[in-house]
C-alpha cells in the first residue's frame, strides 16, 4: 500500500502543519541540515511502532518520549498531532498530550507493517555493511519474509534437545545401564542367556522338563539356588556376601559421582531453573518490544538487539538446559551410587558376617567399615544431595579393596552358586533390559528424525534464501551501477557462505579481485553507499 | 518484497516426509510435526511450557504398550 501524504503537527522539526505527499509515488527528500526531513521519518516510525522511536529512547528522553518528540515551540494547550493517509483514503493518526500519553485512531490501515521493513537510518546501514555474516543473516532474513521458518528451525532444534534431556528418558538410560552391569557382572552376553540358563536348569533341576521361555526357567531355578545358598557351608556363605558387597561396583559408582559433583560444582540448580523461568517470561515481554535500542537480556546480562533478542534467548535457553541436564547427570549417578552403597551394606550388615567382622584380620579396616556401615539409607533415598562424597572416598575403598583380597580364593561351592546367582539376576533383568532398549531406540529415533527435520527447514531456508537473494542481488548491482558508474568495485551479491549454516555476506569484486566481504577493502563512503543499496534493492 | 508464501500443500509436509524417510518415525508423529509446524512452531518460538507438553506427547507415542 503506497502512502497519500504524512502530516505532522507540532512533532519533532515540525511546527504547524508540516505536510509531505508523495501520492503514491516514490520520492526523495532533501535539504540543509536541521530542515526537518528525518521529522518525517520518525513520525512514520512514530505511527507503525505505536509511540516509539529506536534512536529517541533513552534516558533524557522521558518515559513516553515526551521531552524528544513534542516540539519545544508547542502553544498551550495544544496537542501534537500525525496523520499517514495511505491512497485508499484509509489513516491512521495519533495526538499526543504534553505528558506524551497518545492517542491513536484507524490502525487498522497499517496492521501488520513491521518497522524493520520501513525504516532505515543511515547507522544501521552502516552496521549492516560492517556486521559479520550471521549478523547479516539475522538482519535479512526477516526482511525477506523467512523469520517464520527461522524460528520453525529454532523450535525443532529446542525440541529434539528437550526430548533428549526429558528427565523420564534420563531416567531410563540410568535404569538400563544399571541392569546391563548384571550381565557384565555375570560375565556373559545377552546372547548366551538362553544356553547358559538352560545348562543351569539341567545342572540343578536334573529330570525336569526344561520351561519354555527364558522367564519360566528362571523363576524355577531361583528358589533351587537360594536354598542351596542357606544350607551351604560358613565359609561358603561368608564368601557369597562379601562378594556380593565386592560386586556392587562401589569404585565405578563412586568416581562417577564425583566426576558428575565436580561438573556441576559451580552451578546452583535453583539459579538455572530461575533463569529459565525469567526467559519464559522474556519470551513474553519480547513481543512487546519494539522501536528500543538495545535489551538486558534478564539471564545473562548481556546487551542485545531486540531483532537478536529472540535468537538470543533461544540460545540462552539451550545453555541453560544443558546445564540443567549435568544435574540430571549428577542425580542419576548419586542415586546410583546409593543403590550399590545398600546392596554391599546389606551383605555386609548380615548376621552370617558377624564373626567375620569381628576377626582380628579386620582391625586394619575397621573403622572405614563403621563410617559405611553407618550410612542411612532411608534419609539419603529422600536427600540423594546431601551423600558425603568425601567421606565415602576416604571409607569405601579401603573396605572394598580388603575384600576383593579376602575373596581372591573362593570355596568350590561359593564359586558355582555365585555364578548361578549371578546368571539368574541378570536373566531375571532382560525384559526390563529389553523394554528399556525398545523405548530408548524409540526416543533416540525420535531425537535423529528431529535432527534431519531441522536440518529439512534449513534446506528450505537455503533454497528460500538463494532465490531471494539471487533476485536481489540483480537489483543492487544495478543501483551500484548508477551511483558509480566505471568503479572498481563490481559483480557485487549477496550470497550464503558454504562454511556456516546461517550466514550471508556480499561478495564483490574490488580491482579484479573477488572478495568474500566488503569489510576486506571498501571505503566508509562505499560502505555506506553499498549498504543503501542492499536496502533499497530489499524494499522494491 | 513479499511475504513467502508457504502453500496450502505445504512445504512442511514434503519435509517431514523426507526426514521420516531417513529416520522413520509413526505416522502420528510425523502428522503431528506438520501440524506444529504449519501452525504453532511458524507463530514464535515456543515458551518451556509448551516445549514440555509437546514433548510429553511425542514420548507418549514411545511407550510400549502394557504387558
Amino acid at each position: 500500500m503506497r502512502v497519500r501524504h504524512l502530516a505532522l503537527s507540532w512533532f519533532r522539526g515540525a511546527a504547524e502543519m508540516a505536510m509531505l505527499e508523495p501520492r503514491g509515488r516514490s520520492m526523495a527528500v532533501y535539504g540543509p541540515n536541521g530542515a526537518g526531513k528525518s521529522t518525517f521519518v520518525d513520525g512514520a516510525e512514530y505511527l507503525v511502532s505505536r509511540g516509539k522511536i529506536g534512536h529517541l529512547t533513552n534516558e533524557y528522553s522521558g518515559r513516553r518520549l515526551e521531552k524528544a518528540i513534542i516540539n519545544t515551540q508547542i502553544p498551550i494547550a495544544t496537542q501534537a498531532s500525525l496523520e499517514l493517509m495511505l491512497m485508499d483514503n484509509t489513516a491512521v493518526s495519533a495526538r499526543i498530550n504534553s505528558n506524551g500519553a497518545v492517542t491513536f485512531s484507524g490502525g487498522d490501515a497499517i496492521a501488520g507493517w513491521q518497522r524493520e521493513r520501513l525504516i532505515l537510518r543511515p547507522d544501521e546501514v552502516s552496521a549492516f555493511v560492517q556486521a559479520d555474516k550471521s549478523e547479516k543473516y539475522s538482519s535479512i532474513l526477516p526482511l525477506i519474509g523467512l523469520g517464520p521458518l527461522e524460528v520453525v528451525a529454532t523450535n525443532i532444534r529446542s525440541l529434539a534437545r528437550r526430548v533428549a534431556n526429558d528427565a523420564g528418558v534420563q531416567r531410563d538410560r540410568g535404569a538400563r545401564a544399571e541392569l546391563e552391569t548384571r550381565w557384565t557382572e555375570a560375565g556373559v552376553s545377552a546372547a548366551e542367556a538362553g544356553i547358559l540358563i538352560k545348562a543351569l536348569h539341567a545342572r540343578y533341576l536334573p529330570g525336569v522338563e526344561t520351561p519354555s521361555t527364558l522367564d519360566l526357567a528362571v523363576a524355577a531355578l531361583r528358589p533351587v539356588i537360594d536354598a542351596r545358598v542357606r544350607s551351604a557351608s560358613a565359609e561358603t556363605k561368608e564368601h557369597l556376601l562379601l562378594a556380593n558387597a565386592r560386586d556392587a561396583d562401589l569404585d565405578g559408582r563412586l568416581a562417577a559421582a564425583v566426576t558428575a559433583s565436580e561438573a556441576t560444582a559451580r552451578l546452583v540448580e535453583p539459579l538455572l531453573s530461575e533463569r529459565l523461568a525469567v526467559l519464559s517470561t522474556a519470551e513474553t515481554f519480547v513481543h512487546g518490544v519494539e522501536g528500543v535500542t538495545s535489551i538486558t537480556c534478564p539471564a545473562c546480562g548481556r546487551e542485545v538487539e531486540p531483532t537478536a533478542f529472540r535468537t538470543h534467548v533461544a540460545a540462552e535457553r539451550i545453555r541453560l538446559e544443558d546445564a540443567l541436564a549435568a544435574f540430571s547427570t549428577r542425580s542419576n549417578a548419586l542415586n546410583s551410587l546409593i543403590d550399590g552403597l545398600q546392596t554391599a551394606c546389606g551383605a555386609l550388615r548380615s548376621d552370617d558376617l558377624r564373626a567375620w567382622k569381628a576377626s582380628s584380620a579386620q582391625d586394619g579396616i575397621r573403622p572405614n567399615l563403621e563410617r559405611t556401615l553407618a550410612l542411612d539409607f532411608p534419609h539419603l533415598r529422600l536427600h540423594p544431595d546431601q551423600v558425603d562424597l568425601g567421606l565415602l572416598a576416604a571409607n569405601v575403598p579401603p573396605v572394598i579393596e580388603h575384600i576383593r583380597l579376602a575373596t581372591s580364593t573362593p570355596p568350590p561351592e561359593a564359586k558355582d552358586l555365585l555364578a548361578a546367582s549371578k546368571l539368574l539376576d541378570a536373566a531375571a533383568a532382560h525384559p526390563r533390559i529389553r523394554q528399556l532398549r525398545n523405548r530408548l531406540t524409540k526416543v533416540d529415533g525420535l531425537v535423529a528424525f528431529l535432527g534431519e527435520l531441522e536440518s529439512q527447514v534449513r534446506d528450505e531456508i537455503r533454497l528460500r534464501t538463494e532465490s531471494v537473494i539471487s533476485d536481489i542481488s540483480v537489483h543492487i548491482q544495478r543501483m551500484w551501477n548508477h551511483l558509480h558508474p566505471a568503479c572498481r568495485v563490481n559483480a557485487i551479491r549477496l550470497y550464503q557462505p558454504s562454511d556456516a549454516a546461517k550466514a550471508i555476506d556480499i561478495e564483490l569484486s574490488f580491482y579484479g579481485s573477488t572478495q568474500p566481504s566488503p569489510r576486506l577493502s571498501l571505503s566508509e563512503g562505499d560502505r555506506h553507499s553499498l549498504g543503501l543499496c542492499v536496502f533499497l534493492s530489499l524494499a522494491k | 518484497m513479499d511475504e513467502q508464501e508457504t502453500g496450502p500443500a505445504s512445504w512442511q509436509a514434503s519435509r517431514v516426509s523426507a526426514a521420516a524417510g531417513k529416520h522413520p518415525v509413526l505416522p502420528a508423529v510425523a502428522a503431528r510435526l506438520t501440524s506444529l509446524m504449519e501452525v504453532e512452531m511458524m507463530a514464535k518460538q515456543l515458551s518451556s511450557g509448551e516445549l514440555d507438553r509437546i514433548t510429553f506427547e511425542l514420548l507418549a507415542t514411545t511407550e510400549e504398550p502394557s504387558e
